[in-house]
């Protein structure tokens, strides 16, 4: 599984925001209620609970966590966006 | 009902929940935006956006995208019947056909 700093990555990248807060909730579940209920049920409601607490975009951020945690979502999707193609600074001589 | 027939029901909406959920993993893969709107780069290096596309549109593809997966997956979370060990071997399964495959 990714580890934090992965999804925030991810986050900054796909999204647009990243927040820390997210991600150390979405990892407590696993803490608190085992590597077995990673899947689907309880973390389908745990993101509802995110959405309650903090909103629209960490409910995204969250399911994004999610996507990454199952390997939906790889490094290969975020990767673009430290790559050179998209600089639009000059190349120093 | 027979205890049998019920047991033979139960079976029938686990494996009718199994290809709801395996359609659900197949759907995220199949639609997400790298997969539609990404190129294969110059270098071999792997696949990246299309170069017409700027960063901020990609995000917004990207948001709606999450904000679909995040529908799909609420609803998914109600199926009847559906065992976490069921749920377990199909993103085993995913994950052994990709490194078969050769796929990362």
């Amino acid at each position: 599984m990714p580890n934090r700093r992965e999804h925030l990555k991810a986050a900054k990248a796909l999204l647009g925001h990243a927040d820390p807060l997210v991600h150390i909730l979405m990892n407590r579940a696993i803490e608190r209620l085992g590597p077995r209920y990673l899947y689907v049920r309880h973390n389908a409601a745990y993101i509802s609970a995110i959405k309650e607490l903090l909103g629209e975009d960490a409910c995204l951020e969250a399911t994004l966590h999610l996507l990454q945690d199952w390997g939906v979502v790889t490094a290969e999707d975020y990767g673009f966006y430290a790559s050179p193609r998209r600089s639009n600074r000059e190349p120093s001589r | 009902m027979d205890i049998r027939e019920e047991r033979a029901a139960m079976d029938e909406r686990r494996l009718a929940a199994l290809e709801t959920l395996s359609a659900v993993v197949k759907w995220l893969k199949d639609t997400k935006p790298s997969e539609i709107f990404y190129v294969e780069g110059e270098s071999g290096k792997g696949k990246a956006p299309a170069p017409s596309m700027s960063d901020e549109h990609l995000r917004v593809i990207w948001q709606r995208w999450v904000a679909k997966a995040s529908d799909v997956l609420e609803r998914s979370a109600v199926i009847p019947d559906l065992l976490l060990a069921d749920v377990e071997r199909i993103f085993k399964e995913e994950k052994s056909n990709a490194q078969s495959s050769g796929t990362p």
